[in-house]
């Protein structure tokens, strides 16, 4: 529907009754559609702080459905039918409260007609069994900060994506399309375009999407097949990141934006204020696609011991706090996964300039009594189940640690149960002890 | 790292290494789980086990 109108809060509402009643979607019953409902508003119950029926239970689930149904990470990004049947074997026989999506662990093959550099996956510099690993460069140098906030898309064709995509090197060629103004320059402006690598990049570019159609029909369909049978929701509708994260992940590096912060500091803010709009609209906007208002963003060099906490308030905080402010005001749900630790910001996050209820906060190793202390009536928050103990440790161990933190966390409502990190390994039965603890322990009376 | 650590007993040579696990997921389940004899979370820590194996 057309929210443009209405206040934030309002839109949230529109936004949550777009969610609950999807389109398009065949139930397969009239209880699953039930099913489905009830676990929307459970989230939105915990979402607004309140006591839902019990306590969601949504962990979350990384390469380990492939590791349960035998096949490999490989197997998973090149063979389709391999990776829909293992996520629907894995959601059938664990039936969490929130499904996880396909679409995120991506298809080889488009990677490989684009020569992606950033990453090593299965077959291309990693084991068959291995999860991609990214490759930290400085894609971004040190000196192009000023291209960067002058036109970010532009910098993108001409400087990053050339790097980062060895098929769309000869990018490097083409000129800005804001050049494309009035008829007598822009014939020499679309010159460029015919010569022979600048042909070729455009002819892999159209490959890749050909390929990508294929891979997401079969990804869409086994989501699709999830979320009918089993009433299943994502909890993630879209996606962005921090601007800090943004340049330090895969632009210009780990290394190179902590010398940033000294070096350069000016050019660094300046660059986090021009990605904060484009962070509000690339959530925004892939929310909008899903109609789903949850938009997950990843925490990652922010995390304790990353930098002090002054850094945090000068080069973290500022630009990511605009980002969630921005799709707040949207009608949206920031959904924050605070990788590693998170006990030295506490303070910092609960910034009573967000509002009650309108975010999420996942935590991995952070103090969840502290947690509760400073977030609880706030914002809604889970995670923290180590997946170091769905790994090595027993049945008992996993039920003796899910009481203990819905005892200690989750009394008052607001809370989602979860792992503290991406689930890559596990032995089945302690996923099960997760999730049966949670849905029989979790009750709210 | 498991695996590492069975190839370094298969050969005899266990007794004769110490062997730290790190990372930021690395905690004392999986420090028994893989048959290390510690772990840490970062480089800082590596370097405090390091000093204190060679006695520096």
């Amino acid at each position: 529907m057309d929210t443009q109108m209405l206040a934030p809060h309002e839109k949230l509402e529109a936004h949550f009754k777009d969610f609950a009643s999807p389109q398009g979607v065949q139930f397969a019953s009239p209880e699953t559609e039930q099913a489905y409902q009830r676990r929307v508003q459970m989230i939105k119950d915990v979402v607004q702080l309140r006591k839902p029926e019990r306590v969601p239970v949504c962990p979350t689930i990384g390469f380990y459905p492939f590791v349960y149904a035998g096949i490999t990470v490989e197997e998973a990004m090149y063979d389709y039918a391999k990776l829909g049947q293992a996520l629907t074997k894995f959601h059938a026989d664990f039936v969490p409260d929130s499904l996880s999506g396909a679409p995120i662990y991506g298809s080889g093959k488009v990677f490989e007609i684009l020569d992606y550099k950033l990453y090593r996956w299965p077959g291309h510099g990693v084991p068959s069994t291995t999860p991609y690993q990214c490759v930290e460069a400085e894609y971004m140098h040190a000196d192009e900060y000023d291209l960067f906030i002058n036109d970010p898309s532009g910098y993108f064709m001409r400087f990053y994506l050339p790097r980062v995509f060895g098929a769309l090197g000869a990018w490097q060629m083409v000129a800005p399309l804001t050049d494309i103004l009035e008829l007598p320059f822009f014939g020499p402006y679309i010159v460029p375009i015919g010569i022979p690598p600048v042909q070729q990049a455009f002819e892999k570019l159209l490959e890749a999407g050909r390929a990508a159609m294929e891979w997401i029909q079969a990804a869409g369909a086994a989501d699709n097949a999830t979320l009918s049978t089993l009433g299943l929701p994502a909890l993630i509708g879209g996606f962005t990141k921090a601007p800090f994260d943004t340049l330090g992940d895969t632009m210009r590096g780990t290394r190179a934006i902590m010398l940033d912060k000294f070096r350069q500091p000016q050019k660094l803010l300046a660059a986090m204020d021009r990605l904060v709009p484009l962070a509000i609209d690339m959530g925004a906007r892939s929310a909008g696609l899903g109609h789903h208002p949850i938009v997950f963003i990843p925490l990652h060099k922010g995390a304790d011991g990353f930098m002090s906490n002054e850094d945090y308030k000068t080069f973290y905080w500022p630009t990511l706090k605009a980002v969630i402010l921005g799709l707040v005001n949207a009608g949206l749900v920031p959904y924050l996964f605070a990788e590693g630790g998170y006990n030295q910001r506490l303070d910092l996050i609960t910034d009573p300039d967000i509002p009650k209820g309108t975010t999420i906060w996942m935590f991995d190793q952070t103090d969840m009594k502290e947690v509760k202390k400073r977030l609880g009536g706030w914002a809604c928050f889970g995670g923290n189940v180590p997946v170091s103990l769905l790994k090595a440790g027993t049945v008992e161990d996993v039920k003796t640690y899910v009481k203990r933190l819905i005892d200690d966390v989750a009394q008052d409502g607001g809370f989602i149960l979860s792992t503290g990190a991406v689930l890559d390994d596990a032995k089945p039965e302690n996923l099960h002890a997760l999730i049966e603890t949670g849905k029989e322990y979790g009750v709210y009376r | 790292m498991k695996n590492t650590v069975q190839a370094l007993k298969d050969a005899g040579l266990r007794a004769k290494v110490k062997i730290m696990i790190g990372g930021g997921q690395m905690d004392d389940h999986i420090r028994q789980y893989t048959g290390a004899d510690a772990y840490g979370k970062d480089a800082m820590v590596a370097l405090s086990l390091a000093r204190s194996w060679v006695g520096a």
